[in-house]
């Protein structure tokens, strides 16, 4: 019993303390990690998703706030900005093969991030979805701070947007291993750009753990992609909502 | 109707317009990539064969 009182006032302690969040997240990506490697790097068991589980399950197990946890969390949340930015090394590593195939890209980018966009309209605006939630999923295989302006700019809601990317991201990197496969496209760069425009920095990351190049091209997608995001989905979805009432 | 009655409204639609386009958009950028570099490459030769 006085163990357990302990217990409590050490977790009422570090729950107070900034650090919790950080060693909490640090600790859940270890445990998601190890997870991963036991089940032999098999997509279904993605650390980033194993992690959010993990987190999940502690904050609402022990009633601890959002707001409490990202006090620490904040410091792994900061290093996204540099990470991102050091996506430029391996790109500039690959240079002289991305100028070469610099049109086949651009066509594949325009290809997949048209048709990503009005299919996710078409969908969800057939089966009655809400202009609101329509304006929030539209901008969904964009990163994250890209999507929700695009969100608010067009009446959607951007916290609801921030959970789509994020699904978005996890569901693209757990499937799409099994779906390049069953098209029989092997060469790395094909299946990295695809994963980028698709499943933004979560597929982006998933790439880069199984090859430096597919790494490499899948941050290239993600980054095109964000551009080219911002300028269809405010053309495609007017266009789109139009035809469907 | 407040938002989350609508959101609640709209979990299907979500769920299925979330997978359904993202793996079109997995499929259809890789497809096009691998055609038209495949069409790029056999140009590539092309000029090449018609330059010797």
């Amino acid at each position: 019993m006085i163990a357990q009182q302990k217990l409590t006032a050490l977790w009422v302690y570090l729950a107070a303390s900034p650090l919790a969040g950080l060693t909490l997240t640090l600790v859940a990506y270890l445990c998601a990690q190890a997870i991963y490697r036991k089940a032999r790097f098999s997509p279904l068991a993605n650390p980033v998703l194993i992690s959010i589980a993990l987190i999940v399950i502690v904050l609402a197990s022990t009633g601890t706030s959002y707001r409490t946890y990202f006090d620490g969390a904040q410091f792994v949340h900061f290093l996204l900005g540099p990470a991102t930015v050091a996506l430029a090394l391996p790109l500039y590593r690959q240079w002289a093969n991305l100028r070469k195939a610099a049109l086949p890209l651009l066509g594949a980018l325009t290809a997949g991030s048209t048709a990503g966009v009005i299919s996710a309209l078409l969908i969800a605006g057939a089966l009655g979805a809400s202009h609101q939630t329509l304006a929030s999923i539209a901008p969904k295989s964009a990163t994250t701070p890209i999507a929700m302006a695009i969100a608010e700019h067009l009446g959607g809601i951007p916290s609801l947007t921030a959970v789509l990317v994020i699904c978005t991201g996890i569901f693209g990197a757990v499937t799409a291993r099994s779906l390049l496969n069953f098209l029989g496209i092997s060469a790395p760069e094909v299946r990295g750009f695809a994963l980028g425009v698709a499943s933004h920095g979560i597929g982006t990351a998933r790439a880069f753990q199984v090859d430096a190049t597919m790494g490499a091209y899948a941050g290239l997608g993600m980054g095109l992609n964000g551009v080219l995001t911002a300028i269809l989905v405010p053309v495609l979805m007017p266009v789109v909502t139009n035809w469907l009432h | 109707m407040s938002t989350t009655d609508g959101l609640k409204n709209d979990l299907l639609p979500i769920a299925l317009s979330l997978a359904v386009s993202t793996l079109l958009t997995i499929t259809v950028t890789a497809v096009t990539l691998r055609y038209l570099m495949r069409l790029a490459s056999k140009r590539t030769h092309n000029r090449a064969g018609n330059a010797s």
